[in-house]
């Protein structure tokens, strides 16, 4: 199974891989950690499974970049970009934000997985909240692959 | 908004209280009054009335619509006795309105049935409000605010209060007197009936008119007091029109009428004429006419249209037809003639607003300056002008117009001319009817235009009509017959071609268009008249949107609007685009309209789809036609639009979107390639070259700025070898040609040596690690001594080594600042109070919600803890690792430890090449050290990377298992969710400290700078690390040199230290204005810098003096090196430390004043030989 992990935070993303691993050994996990490297991605290769943070910086960031501008709805801007690429392929949410601010609006992780599921049917599966103190997130994911894979 | 004494008495303590409660957002009580008066809970007069009106409100639903006359005729006299609320009788009291309960609605044609029974029931109390309402409108537009006040209060008398009456009195207040008179009425209405619906509309109504708020501000505000406190669908139509007109669908009128008809009369008749022009202009319904006929007899215009549009052409005759002399003027192209015609026929009746319009028209034909209005008509004349012209004020001038509208409401005139301009560009066929309708249905006059919104017959019967009561005028029968017909030769007339092309327009508009659209467009967008081929865009725009050829509509939209800037708010393209994805539409991506036709939409539409849209545009348009960026668009120009080339590089082709780009990858390629965009840009559009200049300047000097940055970031980790070199010259010179002659002499007893060499031992002191040899040989004893001296200079040199850079630049507040910041950004730590104890994070404390004591003390303690041990770990796990190793400081992670393979190597070195110099053998030994130096470096970063990182996890997630413990999820979401992205950042920011520990001279690097930039890259790596601390700096150079790295460095330092002197000593906590002037003087080579703060009231004084006194003391004496040893201390001797490398140096410091203190410093510099200014034709050179 190959699968496209879009996520700026390494202590996240090491947690989500360790998650991965342990639920099936053949699994290609390529790395993304921004919105432009997650849209390179797609547009590179193919995956069977998607999972993307929503709050993203713009660009990787590394001694060099700074990030560009942070995205708080980065993971929405990719959900919609595979939709316009035409990609049939499953996306999961990994956040660890029950809420969303822009300034002028804000959203909760409820409404924000409402909303996504009704703007991308085709896509989107699930919004997953990962609380780094509990390890209920792992039992949410599981629950959400194992309806994937039926 | 200010109260002054003689407003705050109209404003009762509750109503003060309601504000207050509006402003906590709870709900305020008239919404609870509100919900049991719609749910039928409201106290009624008489224990038994209640029951009798719900037997009428089932004899309502029952009974047929024929027979609703006949019903209410039949108990009319016993509800005027018993029931008066029924019979809609004269209401003296404000509290009096909406005291009935409600009746459930009926369907629409059933509502208007029993309405019209009602009203019927009140023709001459009508017939006087109506004839009191034409003087009030009068009265307005006169200006003469008393006499309309005399006619609102003569309405009152013969009808009693309404809604209405408190909408018109509260817009006349306004127009007369403004906000604070109207505020003050709405004061006495709130006094009169306290906690009433009546004062709910007064406040809401006042609110509405207040000059600050805007239409779109106003509905939105609406639409979530309605969503909050969930109010049924019935009672949000009703309020929706109440408040503002806005009736989403004819059948809410059914809803409307049935809330009115437990209102007042005024308000019921008003409603019901709103009603019956929406229904008889769209879907007049069977029977109605019947209704409506005996109502006529109140001698309303309105009502006889309305009968007329329902079939009943007998009365229209009575009706004053409008004169033809204007339009027979500016038919034919005499505007300024028809200015004069008109201005007399709107003096001689203010309610003809038809004749404003076309006086608009006209100024907008001349182009005419109308100077500054200072009456409403004559604000209203300017906007409609405005909008006429396609002025560039177009929005500006809807937006003021929908607000008069809005405002004014209430008064049938004002509503329709105001409300014309909806219909100008619109291309909603069913809303022009409605619109159209109301026109005509308000308008005083008979008009030969009304014909547009005719039916076959009515067309038919107006024209027969008019032409007998024109005489067959030739300007009559002109229009007609081209509002008939859009065939060329349909007028006789020597009407002008352009008018002509208008009139047709106009009647496409009018007809929602048809198919001959296409041949009249066509010829007015080879108009010459701007107007004419502007109209004829928008007419095509919604033809092509019509018809659903997108690509031919995005092309007009991108070719009009690149020329035509006005057009983005006109042309139909939110409506087209705005709820379609992308994918959807699948435009033609080469094809430069797409992106532009996006971009027109997103000045409409701000929403993020919208933006995704126009970005993946952009890129798919440069890949579909191979184009890695932008400005190389320039490279096939000939391909494309000039017009819209400029619009697409200038207004598309902003860094937001070009981050979509595939192959910008960096912030910096983003902004190089803005760069370079607005060089060509400088050739395209001539107009804005100063625009681009500047902004070609800006981003460099942003560039220039962000790159300084990371050079300091990575030139942190430091060692001025060049300062060692010059001190050994001085110091080791003697002792170095000692070693050289000895170690000649030995040379060949290498045997010796090496079982010399594996004796050594490394002992530690309190001066570092020091090598130690036996010393069985001299020689061999020079050179360890040499070795050990230059490693201790290299480490410990407080003038030039490592550990006075590490100091400087990275443990003293940097790195504490640094690592604090993103948590600090969140609110999430505290500091120490004086007693070493740190202070309770009242920020989070008082943004946990429904929280016990017990919780609250919980959360305190452990937010007390994460901040404790935070600041543990950077003080007790991270500085500690950011030293040089000795017996003291045994977790320093900076050892630079030569081995004895290395030291027989350079004994070795030195024996086979005896005429070294001493440079050349200090470069050996560096080499060494940099070598070692990088390894210690890797320690640090995977130390940084793995241990502290670590630390920091289990911190966070600590503290959110600690919350959770103490907490239940909804209590503290927001704080779970700043710990989490303050955890993000806090790795992003270990990632940039990391990237310190890298070893790069800086000093040999190539990039210079302007002094300007030398200061604002220093002052802007000193903020990174001062978090918290927000001063307003302002820069004064008028030197032009270019500096080189070092001079960057070393104002860095100097800046750092200076800026954190303010931020702890001047006693300022808000925004302290500190200026920073920088000069060259050639004269004598110097760089003078001078810094000047505020401080506050109690920092100068006698003690404070001294203190400064004993430091200058100790600058003179030269004690203050063992005191800048440590971190900590004085500022000012780090100052002295940093310039002190200069033999020839300056510093200076003081109280200016008893409100400033100043540090004056002055620097040698050597300016740049090379100088490198990023040029955008440097960065095209370099891009390409």
């Amino acid at each position: 199974m190959k699968i496209l992990l879009v996520e700026d935070d390494g202590f996240k993303s090491g947690q989500l891989k360790d998650f991965l691993s342990t639920l099936r050994s053949a699994t290609e996990i390529q790395m993304a950690r921004s919105v432009a490297s997650g849209k390179e991605a797609l547009r590179q290769s193919y995956f069977d499974v998607i999972f993307l943070d929503m709050s993203l910086p713009s660009y990787d960031i590394d001694r060099y970049e700074p990030g560009g501008t942070p995205k708080i709805f980065g993971g929405s801007e990719l959900l919609g970009y595979i939709d316009f690429l035409d990609y049939a392929t499953p996306v999961v949410v990994i956040t660890q934000f029950e809420r969303f601010s822009t300034g002028e609006e804000e959203v909760n992780i409820h409404s924000l997985g409402k909303n996504l599921a009704s703007d991308y049917p085709n896509n989107f599966k699930a919004i997953v909240y990962f609380n780094a103190a509990s390890e209920k997130w792992k039992t949410d994911l599981k629950k959400v692959l194992l309806e994937l894979m039926v | 908004m200010t109260l002054n004494k003689s407003t705050k008495k109209y404003y009762p303590s509750t109503l003060k209280n309601f504000l207050r409660g509006a402003r906590q957002q709870s709900e305020p009580s008239y919404f609870k009054n509100l919900r049991s008066y719609f749910a039928g809970s409201a106290p009624v007069s008489k224990p038994n009335s209640g029951s009798y009106i719900k037997a009428i409100d089932v004899a309502r639903q029952v009974l047929t619509e024929d027979a609703f006359p006949t019903f209410i005729d039949k108990h009319w006299g016993y509800w005027r006795k018993k029931h008066p609320q029924l019979t809609l009788g004269k209401l003296e009291h404000y509290h009096q309105l909406r005291k009935t309960p409600t009746f459930t609605p009926l369907c629409l044609e059933r509502e208007i049935a029993w309405s019209a029974g009602v009203l019927q029931k009140r023709i001459p109390t009508l017939k006087r409000f109506h004839s009191l309402l034409q003087s009030l409108q009068e009265n307005l537009l006169k200006e003469d605010y008393a006499g309309g006040h005399q006619a609102l209060d003569q309405i009152d008398d013969v009808c009693g209060v309404s809604f209405w009456s408190i909408e018109a009195r509260i817009a006349l207040f306004q127009l007369q007197s403004g906000l604070e008179r109207h505020k003050a009425y709405v004061g006495v209405v709130y006094e009169g009936a306290p906690g009433s619906f009546a004062a709910y509309i007064a406040y809401m109504v006042s609110r509405r008119n207040e000059e600050a708020s805007s239409t779109t501000g106003f509905l939105k505000d609406l639409e979530s007091q309605i969503a909050e406190h969930d109010l049924d669908n019935d009672l949000a139509k009703y309020l929706r029109y109440r408040l503002t007109g806005v009736i989403h669908n004819v059948e809410d009128c059914a809803s409307i009428l049935a809330h009115e008809l437990s209102t007042s009369l005024v308000d019921l008749y008003e409603a019901f004429i709103t009603t019956l022009t929406l229904v008889s202009s769209r879907n007049p319904l069977p029977n109605l006419l019947n209704l409506i006929r005996p109502l006529t007899k109140i001698g309303d215009e309105r009502l006889i249209k309305i009968a007329f549009l329902l079939g009943e052409t007998a009365q229209l005759n009575d009706l004053a037809w409008r004169d033809l002399a204007p339009y027979k003027a500016i038919l034919q192209g005499d505007y300024s003639g028809c200015v004069q015609v008109l201005e007399q026929a709107i003096d001689s009746n203010q309610r003809d607003f038809k004749s404003l319009i076309l006086l608009a028209r006209c100024h907008a034909q001349l182009e005419s300056n109308l100077g500054e209005p200072l009456t409403l008509l004559e604000t209203v004349l300017g906007c409609l002008q405005g909008l006429f012209q396609f002025r560039s004020d177009y929005t500006n001038c809807l937006a003021t117009l929908a607000k008069i509208k809005m405002n004014l409401r209430v008064f049938p005139v004002i509503n329709s001319l105001c409300g014309f301009p909806s219909q100008m560009h619109g291309h909603d066929l069913q809303k022009n009817r409605e619109l159209w309708g109301e026109l005509f249905v308000n308008d005083p006059k008979t008009d030969p235009f009304d014909i547009v919104m005719m039916s076959g017959d009515q067309k038919q019967f107006y024209q027969e009509l008019g032409s007998q009561h024109y005489n067959s005028n030739a300007t009559f029968e002109g229009i007609t017959s081209l509002l008939n017909s859009s065939s060329e030769d349909a007028n006789p007339l020597s009407f002008s071609e352009d008018e002509k092309l208008l009139i047709e327009a106009f009647s496409l508009q009018a007809s929602g268009m048809d198919s001959d659209a296409t041949v009249v467009t066509d010829k007015m967008l080879s108009s010459h008249n701007r107007l004419v081929k502007l109209e004829g865009v928008c007419l095509k725009a919604r033809s092509l949107a019509k018809s659903a050829t997108l690509k031919a509509f995005m092309d007009l939209c991108a070719f009009w609007c690149t020329r035509e800037d006005v057009l983005t708010y006109i042309l139909p393209i939110a409506e087209v685009l705005g709820n379609r994805s992308l994918k959807a539409i699948k435009p033609d991506y080469s094809s430069l309209s797409t992106s532009i036709t996006f971009h027109l939409l997103l000045r409409n539409k701000d929403d993020n789809k919208a933006q995704d849209y126009l970005r993946w545009s952009c890129d798919e348009f440069l890949e579909s036609h191979k184009l890695t960026r932008p400005s190389k668009l320039l490279q096939i120009l000939e391909q494309f639009d000039r017009p819209q080339v400029g619009y697409f590089l200038s207004e598309v082709c902003k860094p937001q979107i070009l981050e979509a780009c595939r192959h910008l990858r960096k912030t910096k390629d983003l902004e190089e390639e803005r760069i370079n965009i607005c060089t060509t840009l400088m050739e395209l559009d001539f107009d804005h070259v100063e625009a681009y200049q500047q902004e070609i300047m800006t981003l460099s000097t942003k560039l220039s700025v962000d790159a300084g940055i990371q050079l300091l970031d990575r030139s942190r980790v430091f060692v001025n070898t060049s300062g060692i070199r010059r001190w050994a010259t001085r110091e080791l010179g003697e002792i170095f040609a000692r070693c050289k002659a000895l170690l000649t002499t030995q040379k060949g007893i290498a045997a010796q040596v090496e079982k010399i060499i594996q004796k050594l031992l490394t002992v530690s002191t309190d001066k570092g690690n020091i090598l130690y040899i036996n010393p069985y040989e001299e020689a061999d004893k020079i050179l360890l001594d040499l070795i050990q001296t230059l490693r201790h200079q290299f480490l410990n040199s407080p003038d030039y080594g490592l550990d006075s850079f590490l100091s400087m630049r990275i443990r003293h507040g940097t790195i504490a600042g640094t690592l604090r910041g993103p948590a600090d950004d969140l609110k999430l730590l505290t500091t120490r109070d004086a007693s070493g104890k740190y202070q309770a994070n009242e920020y989070w404390l008082s943004r946990i919600y429904n929280t016990s004591p017990e919780q609250r003390k919980k959360v305190k303690d452990h937010l007390m803890w994460f901040s404790e041990s935070y600041d543990s770990v950077i003080e007790l796990l991270v500085k500690p690792s950011l030293q040089i190793r000795s017996e003291k400081k045994s977790k320093g992670l900076f050892k630079v430890e030569l081995d004895e393979k290395h030291i027989l190597q350079i004994r070795t070195a030195l024996q086979d090449k005896p005429e070294s110099t001493l440079d050349e053998f200090t470069d050996v030994i560096f080499d060494y050290f940099h070598h070692l130096l990088n390894a210690d470096l890797q320690t640090v970063r995977d130390y940084l990377e793995r241990d502290v990182k670590s630390s920091f996890e289990g911190l966070f997630k600590e503290l959110q298992e600690r919350l959770a413990q103490s907490l239940r999820q909804e209590q503290y979401v927001d704080l779970k969710d700043a710990s989490a992205e303050a955890f993000t950042r806090v790795q992003n920011t270990l990632l940039r400290i990391i990237d310190w520990f890298h070893l790069e001279n800086s000093l040999s690097a190539t990039q210079s700078f302007s002094i300007e930039e030398v200061c604002r890259i220093a002052i802007g790596s000193a903020m990174r690390a001062l978090v918290g601390f927000e001063p307003e700096i302002q820069i004064y150079s008028h030197s032009e040199q270019t500096m080189g790295a070092s001079v960057l460095e070393e104002l860095s330092d100097i800046l750092f230290v200076a800026l954190e002197n303010v931020s702890r000593h001047s006693g300022i906590s808000e925004k302290p204005l500190i200026t920073v002037t920088i000069e060259y003087n050639s004269e004598d080579s110097m760089l003078y810098l001078d810094v000047v703060n505020p401080i506050a009231s109690y920092v100068k004084s006698a003690a404070s003096e001294r203190k400064l006194e004993t430091i200058k003391a100790a600058i003179r004496d030269g004690s203050y090196k063992e005191q800048v040893q440590s971190e900590g201390g004085s500022g000012l001797m780090k100052l002295q430390r940093n310039v002190s490398s200069h033999p020839r140096h300056k510093l200076d410091f003081g109280f200016l004043d008893d409100q400033h203190f100043y540090i004056h410093i002055g620097i040698p510099i050597t300016l740049a030989q090379h100088i490198v200014i990023p040029t955008p034709a440097k960065i095209i050179e370099k891009t390409s």
